[in-house]
């Protein structure tokens, strides 16, 4: 049971990168879109952020640096202030979006106005953080978010072509629009790779004092973690393949999401979505949250840290609260939340490649690592993934506009 | 620094263009997609296999995106059936526990979706 609850910053880290409000949204509208066929896509994904999380908690296990430490250490002051002004803006908007979402969540739940409950979304999850330790925000996301294991159920219950699943996993020629469907493949890839995931996951192991002890938990976080996160994603696609596409559904809506566990499902299969998507949404705002005061503080040398005191870490404590603040603010204005994730791609492709090189770059560095330096396997797959995620910075802003958000 | 804020600037300015479909046949796609939709959700509150709050809130969505679609419909027949569309979410949100309207709103809605395939041939 012990090693379980210690797996809970992996799974919260993946469920936040992998199934926050834009996610959901996204995976559902690929599988509408293509059913099984990107089905591959995910699982490279997921690959590639297993390989870079693993990298970052051993460094921190190893080095006790999370990244951003390396990133200004390794690419300089005015590159890494770049690096860090895309990321802020990355996080804040994402943060936005995820209030937005839980509000919207909460809505479809309790059916109260939506501005009523963006305040409560902001002001229970300023409280979640002020109050509760560390580990305990972990497991409480963590674990409430897997409610999203409904739709893996809803999946089965909706008896797709398992042979036509299978297929999916195999990269194919694309039906139809060949631009849209690599706008999905780039989409999907990006969002596995969502650079705050990283951010979150190593100063989570700064945080939780890992050592070189703790290795073997590290692997075990970023496989068991984001495995359930890809396994999430997967399990949307599935669905959405099953039900939407043959019915000519092009979801929008966060309400649409949790339609594909209702009608398999029905009153419980409705609600068990709308408490997951609740929590997932709520982990990734805390993610977003907790990395953007995080950056700051290792950027310009703060004191930080969820464990010690408000008094301790004055200005780390400070960041979060504005940030949610400002969120909060964003929300009032009534923008798309959905919408507001998609635009975050704009800077996210700036805030990529300059996240995972330093990783590769200290996950190399003898004299940081000693014996736990990568080895050629991890190189391998870091380098292949480093040239993968190029390509995603490259190619998103234009896919974007030429395939008008994937409408074609 | 400069150039790349401004370029930064134009990209979002041409993003904020994106998202709206504005072919005719994919403006009817998109509606026949949340008529199939609001027929969905009305079928559940029939069988009562769903919440009051969902069907509400879930149902003002739906409309408002056709509202959305009718002010930017590339014709006549367009704009009309996005009228009628979002006319019956907003009927399904205003009495979503009641199970006779939701029947009738179920129908209309199939109607409504069978029209916007013919309109998107």
């Amino acid at each position: 049971m012990k090693n379980l609850l210690q797996v809970a910053l992996g799974i919260l880290a993946a469920i936040g990168g992998f199934v926050d409000i834009g996610d959901l949204v996204f995976n559902v509208q690929a599988g509408a879109a293509f059913g099984y066929r990107l089905l591959w896509v995910v699982v490279i994904g997921v690959v590639g952020i297993i390989v870079y999380s693993e990298m970052c908690g051993r460094v921190a296990a190893v080095a006790g640096r999370p990244v951003f430490d390396a990133v200004r250490e390794r690419l300089g002051f005015s590159v890494g202030l770049s690096a860090l002004i895309a990321s802020e803006i990355v996080n804040f908007m994402t943060l936005a979006a995820e209030v937005g979402g839980l509000a919207i969540g909460l809505q479809l739940l309790s059916g109260l106005p939506f501005h009523l409950l963006a305040l409560v979304a902001a002001l229970a999850l300023g409280l979640v953080i002020w109050v509760l330790p560390f580990e305990w925000i972990e497991r409480l996301f963590g674990y409430m978010g897997l409610c999203l294991l409904v739709f893996a159920v809803a999946a089965i219950k909706l008896h797709p072509d398992w042979s036509a699943v299978a297929d999916g996993f195999v990269p194919s020629s694309p039906p139809g629009d060949r631009l849209v469907y690599a706008y999905f493949v780039i989409g999907l890839l990006g969002a596995a790779m969502t650079p705050y995931e990283v951010y979150f996951y190593s100063s989570g192991a700064v945080e939780e004092g890992w050592t070189p002890k703790d290795l073997g938990l590290n692997r075990a976080n970023a496989l068991i973690g984001y495995g359930l996160g890809g396994f999430l994603s997967l399990s949307l696609m599935i669905m959405a393949g099953a039900l939407f596409l043959p019915n000519g559904i092009e979801p929008e809506l966060l309400g649409t999401v949790a339609l594909g566990a209702q009608v398999p499902l029905g009153t419980i299969g409705l609600l068990l979505a709308l408490l997951g998507i609740c929590f997932a949404v709520g982990g990734a705002a805390i993610d977003t949250c907790f990395s953007g005061a995080y950056n700051l503080a290792q950027f310009f040398g703060w004191e930080w840290g969820k464990n010690r005191t408000h008094a301790e870490a004055p200005r780390f404590t400070l960041a979060w609260l504005v940030l949610i603040v400002l969120a909060l603010g964003v929300t009032m204005t009534g923008i798309d939340p959905v919408m507001l994730t998609e635009y975050a791609v704009i800077f996210s492709v700036v805030a990529l490649p300059l996240t995972y090189l330093p990783i590769l770059l200290v996950a190399n560095d003898r004299a940081y690592m000693g014996r736990y330096v990568n080895g050629r396997v991890a190189n391998a797959f870091g380098v292949v993934y480093l040239l993968v995620i190029l390509v995603v910075a490259v190619t998103a802003i234009p896919l974007m506009l030429l395939t008008n958000q994937g409408q074609g | 620094m400069r150039r790349a804020a401004l370029l930064v600037l134009a990209l979002a300015l041409a993003l904020t263009g994106c998202g709206q479909p504005k072919e005719p046949a994919k403006q009817a796609e998109t509606l026949g997609s949340i008529s199939t939709e609001g027929r969905i959700v009305a079928d559940n509150v029939v069988s009562g296999r769903t919440t009051e709050p969902f069907v509400r809130v879930h149902s003002a969505a739906l409309a408002e995106q056709a509202r959305s679609l009718e002010q930017a419909a590339a014709t006549p027949r367009l704009r009309s059936l996005a009228e009628r569309i979002s006319g019956q979410l907003e009927d399904l949100s205003d009495h979503a526990d009641d199970k006779g309207l939701a029947n009738r709103v179920a129908a209309r809605l199939e109607r409504a979706s069978r029209t916007a395939e013919e309109l998107a041939r």
